[in-house]
């Protein structure tokens, strides 16, 4: 059993006190309540020691125990991985530049104001968390359509054809909503839910490409049998419920992003690999090649991620075509990873968290 | 008449071939899906097209494609689904699914097979307004009539469909790569499994990238309720394979298993099986149907389902028999591997009915030095395989029910045939 880390790593000593009162992970840990962002006074903002983790620190942790609370909940295996990644956490980069920038651009977008509805309708209604649902929920129907019910008790006769039902839509955005000419940022500032998915969902993909990345080549060496399996299959689950969270955020646009974001993180890596299967990759022939191979390799493996994922959040807040606000946040993702990537130096590795 | 087939008839004359229906279509898919696949690192493209270079069944896209020919004309949205179709516009038509839709030089998906709808990062690449998009052709009025439905003839399937069926064949290879590692398995379809040939770790990443291009090939569909049906395959498969890691419990240790424990191990068993297997043909069935137009509060996506749940099922369930039953050049993988990895499948639980002495090796999981070897002994004494049959030839059975309130046709008569095939197939 490893030590339990230090409060410096994890700012939220509930959370720690309850981990260690239970002497389980995830488990015991009762639901958050989605935190209320922090609002900070205008005169801070020229302050030089604005610490945006500090800013986001009651979203990240919200971030952090979730997705605890997944991997504890999936199966005794995977149990080692929320082991693993509570006692190594990431310093969530990349959940914090979607938190950011959303907060940065909410209210800007021509459909900020529909955004800002369907979140409230949502609320209302009392939506399910579907990333954090538990692996095993004896009795409950799949709350999205009880028509394809898969849980357990389903399975004890035939499927029959299902009484037909028409889902319920959501109200139209009421008419008292102005579209204003000029563009404002929100105020009080705040996140959608959405955002906050959008932000767990691509932390799940940076954690199973990390888990992915660890698996061994040689399939002739003595199988431990456990380490490969673990994880491959802790990195299936959390790209499985990414997948299915991104598919439930509504936007093909998004979606799209997110998917070539998942093939651009497998084409870095091989490229980092050099020569795979049978194939050659062709010798560089200049040192610009060279730089060109190395920068598209830091690309694939680390800026795409930043730099969709930051345009996603700002679609998901209302950015519309043809408006800079998407192309802002592309860009800020993309050069804060290469910095990143730059200032680790060596030669050709991924951010290390 | 149609649709009036017993199991005991012998005569297969009468019955449609369901795959001679749809033969040139499904011709295409493997060499059109291999097309979205291409990468800039030969390696790569060497794994990414592994699996789909060696014959395969199909059998999934063959559902897509048949349910799409069933159902075409009968739902409500099909006549604004059909105009679509002829648009160049998301969703549209054929060449126009491969569009992006954010900018190519966004995505940075380089394809050399889209040289010109794809593009390599650009490091000199800097921050430019974007030019208002065009406004996208709407649907004429008249694609709104309300007048009543009827099968499509001769049969259509819509672009979007097709590429359903690629995405479907692609997740499903996405899988099989994954599962061939974490299996270990030296063969697949008589030849070298990826792993084997690749490596794990590239087998593994192989298929992140088929996945990661087959949910951007999702989204360009443009059908937000196709994209969540997938999208929640993709977590099934994993959440179903997870499920099969579940420790069966013996507690009654020699006893023969009380009625609860074995309802218990025989629901996780097909619950395993639907995730695994038949979630991808019911929800892909569905998606077919969906992207035809058929609306909320129509049952035409609602049959497609229950047909795909329960051929799914009896497809895995004779696929667990075949295990037991069949020698290693029929099946193109070696037989008997569901003992070695520990797995107790349909023959095992009924054999733990009739002999209790089943139970601690189950539970075990076979891990004993001639658990292996008993466990078969006991499965082949016992009507294991009999009653697994007779249960997989219930679900084809109920399959075939649900088709009847279709109107009927020739693609109706192949699905119906094939859930005969199913349970008649010897690999």
């Amino acid at each position: 059993m490893r030590a339990w880390p230090s409060l410096s790593v994890c700012k939220n000593s509930q959370l720690i006190q309850q981990c260690r009162k239970h002497g389980v992970l995830a488990h015991n840990l009762k639901a958050f309540i989605p935190p209320r962002t922090t609002i900070i006074n205008t005169a801070e903002l020229h302050s030089p020691r604005l610490d945006p983790f500090v800013l986001l620190a009651s979203e990240l942790d919200y971030l952090r125990g979730n997705l605890l609370r997944l991997l504890g909940s999936a199966h005794p295996t995977l149990h080692q991985l929320a082991q693993h990644y509570f006692t190594n956490p990431t310093k969530q980069i990349r959940p914090l530049v979607v938190l950011l920038l959303s907060r940065a651009t909410n209210g800007l977008g021509d459909g900020w104001e529909q955004k800002k509805w369907i979140a409230e309708c949502e609320r209302v209604s009392g939506r399910h968390e579907e990333l954090n649902r538990p692996l095993t929920r004896p009795g409950v129907l799949n709350d999205c359509n009880p028509n394809m019910s898969d849980d357990t008790a389903s399975f004890q006769s035939l499927f029959s054809l299902q009484t037909l039902q028409i889902l319920p839509e959501l109200p139209p955005l009421p008419l008292s909503y102005k579209t204003v000419d000029t563009p404002i940022l929100a105020n009080p500032p705040i996140i959608l839910p959405a955002q906050i998915r959008l932000a767990q969902l691509i932390e799940m993909i940076h954690v199973a490409s990390s888990l992915h990345d660890q698996v061994a080549n040689d399939t002739s060496a003595p199988s431990d049998g456990t380490g490969n399996k673990l994880a491959i299959l802790g990195g299936d689950f959390l790209l499985g419920r990414a997948s299915t969270a991104l598919s439930r955020l509504g936007d093909d646009e998004v979606v799209e992003l997110v998917a070539t974001v998942i093939a651009n993180i497998v084409e870095g890596a091989v490229w980092k690999a050099g020569n795979v299967g049978t194939r050659v990759v062709s010798a560089l022939s200049s040192p610009a090649q060279g730089w060109n191979r190395y920068l598209n390799e830091i690309y694939l493996g680390s800026a795409s991620l930043l730099a969709k994922a930051g345009r996603a959040a700002v679609i998901l807040g209302g950015s519309k075509e043809g408006e800079i606000w998407k192309e802002i946040a592309y860009m800020y993702g993309l050069h804060i990873a290469f910095a990143n990537q730059v200032r680790d130096s060596g030669f050709l590795h991924y951010v290390n968290d | 008449m149609r649709g009036c087939y017993t199991l005991c008839s012998s005569s297969t004359l009468s019955q449609p071939d369901p795959f001679a229906l749809v033969a040139s279509e499904l011709s295409r898919i493997r060499t059109d899906l291999v097309h979205l696949l291409g990468s800039a690192h030969p390696g790569l493209d060497e794994i990414a097209s592994y699996y789909f270079l060696r014959p395969s069944k199909q059998l999934r896209p063959l559902i897509i494609l048949l349910f799409a020919q069933a159902t075409n004309g009968l739902g409500r949205d099909w006549p604004s689904k059909k105009w679509a179709s002829e648009q160049a516009r998301p969703g549209g038509r054929a060449e126009n699914l491969d569009e992006p839709l954010s900018r190519a030089n966004v995505l940075n998906d380089w394809n050399p097979n889209l040289k010109e709808k794809t593009s390599f990062y650009d490091p000199l690449l800097s921050l430019s307004l974007p030019q208002t998009p065009t406004e996208l052709p709407q649907p004429p009025l008249s694609t709104f009539d309300s007048s009543e439905r009827m099968l499509i003839s001769p049969a259509f399937v819509l672009p979007t469909q097709m590429r359903l069926a690629q995405i479907v064949e692609m997740v499903h290879a996405a899988s099989l790569l994954h599962d061939d590692v974490i299996d270990e398995s030296p063969l697949r379809r008589g030849s070298l499994s990826a792993p084997e040939a690749f490596g794990n770790k590239f087998a593994v990443l192989g298929g992140n990238f088929i996945l990661g291009r087959a949910s951007a090939a999702l989204a360009r569909l443009g059908d937000p309720e196709v994209t969540q049906l997938i999208a929640s395959v993709i977590a099934n498969l994993v959440e179903g394979e997870i499920l099969q890691m579940q420790d069966v419990e013996s507690p009654d240790g020699q006893a023969v298993p009380s009625s609860q424990v074995a309802k218990n191990a025989w629901t996780l068993y097909l619950q395993k099986t639907y995730m695994k297997t038949a979630s991808l043909m019911a929800k892909g069935a569905r998606s077919a149907v969906v992207l035809g137009g058929c609306a909320d509060g129509e049952v035409y996506k609602e049959i497609a389902y229950a047909y795909g749940r329960n051929i799914g099922i009896a497809f895995q369930l004779v696929d667990d028999v075949l295990d037991y039953e069949a020698v290693e050049d029929t099946l193109g993988k070696p037989g008997g591997a569901d003992l070695q990895l520990g797995l107790a499948t349909g023959p095992a639980l009924y054999a733990w009915e009739e002999h209790p002495e089943m139970g601690p090796l189950i539970e075990r999981k076979f891990s004993q030095a001639g658990d292996v070897e008993l466990a078969r002994s006991l499965v082949k004494k016992s009507a294991g395989v009999e009653r697994t049959r007779a249960l997989a030839v219930a679900y084809a059975t109920q399959a075939r029910e649900v088709l009847q309130s279709l109107p009927e046709g020739e693609a109706r008569a192949a699905l119906e045939a094939l859930t005969d095939r199913v349970i008649k197939r010897k690999s």
